[in-house]
């Protein structure tokens, strides 16, 4: 019987990705997702993280990431 | 218009009272356009999660290179958590500590929450953020979130997006006459007669979207709207002649052969 060891996080509800010895931070989901910072905010488990904490803000096995852009608006 | 009548909101001034949203323009150019014929200095958007595996557009470029000012919203917000989590992500995104804060839990009219707003507002307030309401027309709740420390308010005219004008023109006047902070008329304002009615009344700005986004021809509309704001402004500072009950010639009533 074959056991599925890896972790994952799911982005947006939709996109699960495996957290691997190649995206382990926020800013590799960023750069896998081949997403340009500016003008994007992202919440981990409904918790704002700055900018400036993604490098080091390490993924865990089950974290909830909404990644948030502008959109037009009144 | 008088270079010297600037409006001062939080740590920002501006030379134009016409603030605009980017909601509902056919396309990005019209926009863009309409917004640069408004001459606004400030305009409104919104944040939502991005779509993982779409094509997201790219909203925020051609109003930069504009050098428009952001007042993101919190849209979507249904009460007070939503829209402190939603103005902490339009912080950190957008880079600017400026929100309008919008809770309406209701989806056919709109109507903002008045005590989830509030709650919002103070603990925006104390987390930095330039906070402007859009706010029923209450003067109780306008004085209120001045007291709280909200840069401005931002009461509405009529529900959004209905295009039907100053519903709300009495209790507009007294939150004007009593308010210390600048009053933003938002929502509802139809034509640049609304707008203007609004100036005339001495709100210092006005927000129009719809009006100008589904108009057919949105560049002229705006810029309808930018004269429309500039005379009513201009006709409040000058001062409105009283109404009278009956007439008053305003010729001599001696005979023109005595």
């Amino acid at each position: 019987m074959s056991t599925n060891l890896s972790s994952k996080v799911m982005i947006n509800d939709v996109t699960p990705v495996d957290i691997e010895n190649g995206i382990t931070t926020l800013i590799d989901i960023m750069n896998f997702l081949k997403l340009e910072s500016n003008a994007v905010a992202i919440a981990v488990n409904n918790v704002v993280i700055s900018k400036s904490s993604w490098p080091q803000h390490t993924l865990c096995d089950g974290d909830n990431i909404n990644v948030f852009g502008a959109i037009a608006g009144g | 218009m008088n270079k010297q009548d600037l409006l001062s909101i939080g740590d920002k001034t501006f030379q134009s009272r016409l603030f605009t949203g980017t909601g509902k323009f056919a396309t990005s150019e019209l926009m863009t356009q309409s917004l640069a014929a408004s001459g606004s200095e400030l305009v409104t958007m919104a944040l939502k999660r991005i779509d993982i595996a779409g094509k997201n557009d790219d909203i925020l470029k051609p109003l930069l290179a504009a050098g428009m000012n952001l007042l993101p919203n919190t849209s979507g917000a249904k009460n007070a958590q939503d829209a402190v989590f939603a103005a902490r992500l339009t912080r950190e995104a957008l880079g600017t500590n400026w929100v309008k804060l919008e809770i309406h839990p209701d989806p056919k009219y709109l109507m903002p929450d008045p005590i989830e707003t509030l709650r919002a507002a103070e603990i925006l307030v104390k987390e930095g953020f330039v906070v402007l309401p859009y706010m029923h027309a209450d003067p109780v709740l306008a004085k209120r979130l001045e007291e709280v420390g909200c840069a401005a308010v931002m009461p509405l005219g009529s529900p959004i997006g209905s295009n039907k004008g100053l519903a709300s023109r009495e209790f507009l006047q007294i939150i004007i006459e009593q308010a210390r902070v600048p009053v933003v008329v938002d929502a509802g304002i139809g034509a640049p007669s609304d707008a203007a009615l609004a100036m005339e009344l001495g709100a210092d700005a006005v927000l129009i979207n719809t009006a100008m986004a589904v108009s057919n021809n949105p560049i002229a509309m705006a810029n309808a709207f930018a004269l429309a704001v500039t005379a009513g402004r201009q006709a409040y500072l000058a001062g409105l002649a009283p109404k009278a009950q009956h007439a008053i010639a305003t010729s001599p009533l001696t005979g023109f052969l005595n």
